[in-house]
């Protein structure tokens, strides 16, 4: 009996959400392009919203870490009507000059990237970094 | 030193350059097939600042492609390379498939996914390194499910 509750505990462990404590959510915009992230972090976790005034808007969801450059949060994105498949890498801890690059692929073989830096804070809509979105930056 | 023997040297040493570079662009692979599940996932690494980059296609279980594959520390899971997952099967789903690194089997493979942007659910299994193409799995996993499913 408790070893069937146990079993039921651990299924439920990984199908609901990350329980870690959350930090306050961190807005950046993307210098020299058009898109901002809302990134909520809570333990080794971290997840963002991109969005931005005529940008591409998207979830993203990945890990925080460290590589042999420092600190990072590396995400899978999902853009809206894009076929294309993103990976972000941020520096951390999240502070305006830190530096971002953006891979893709569309064909599961090949990877490119382009890279910046952000700003912490502001919104797109009254801080606009730049016109275009980093996807169309990344060929 | 006579001309020509110094010619043959210089082509010989530039043959031997251009077919490393060759190589290297090719890039090597690592073919994964995820335990109990019918996915087989290709893994061209990275190189470099080059990202890795993944596949899934052939196998008759799923069409997936993403790019990532940084090797990165933590310290619940230890060494992991994360790539992002974009399949035509599970469209408006954002997933970042970690791998415990190096690749070796027995490992374990977790996948995260957020249908927000806000939260974060994962799945885990473990997995086993291949030594043969994706276009022949064995006759046994047919008949397993996806480790992609569309609910994540």
């Amino acid at each position: 009996m408790s070893r069937t509750i146990w079993a039921w505990a651990a299924l439920l462990a990984l199908a609901i959400p990350n329980c870690g404590a959350s930090a306050a959510p961190t807005r950046i915009t993307f210098d020299g392009a058009c898109n901002t992230a809302t990134i909520t972090t809570a333990g080794e976790s971290v997840n963002a919203v991109l969005g931005g005034t005529h940008c591409g808007s998207g979830y993203a969801t990945g890990l925080n870490g460290r590589t042999v450059d420092g600190n990072f949060s590396g995400m899978a994105i999902l853009f809206y009507n894009d076929d294309a498949s993103y990976f972000l890498m941020l520096s951390r801890p999240y502070v305006t000059g830190g530096s971002w690059v953006l891979y893709k692929t569309t064909s599961g073989l090949r990877g490119t990237s382009t890279h910046g830096t952000y700003t912490v804070g502001g919104t797109a809509e009254h801080h606009p970094r730049g016109s275009r979105s980093i996807t169309s930056l990344v060929h | 030193m006579n001309r020509s023997l110094l010619t043959l040297g210089i082509a010989a040493v530039a043959a031997v350059s251009i077919a490393h570079s060759a190589a290297s662009a090719k890039g090597a692979t690592v073919t994964i097939a995820i335990d109990g599940h019918c996915n087989v996932e290709v893994i061209t690494l990275g190189h470099g600042k080059a990202p890795g980059t993944i596949r899934e296609a052939g196998d008759g279980c799923d069409n997936s492609i993403g790019v990532g594959g940084f090797v990165m520390g933590t310290s619940i899971q230890g060494k992991v390379a994360g790539f992002s997952l974009t399949s035509a099967t599970a469209p408006g789903i954002t997933r970042d498939l970690v791998f415990a690194n190096p690749y070796k089997t027995g490992s374990t493979i977790t996948m995260y996914c957020t249908f927000d942007g806000k939260t974060q659910v994962y799945k885990q299994a473990t997995y086993t390194v291949l030594h043969k193409a994706p276009q022949s799995p064995d006759a046994d996993r047919s008949h397993l499910s996806s480790f992609v499913p569309s609910t994540c």
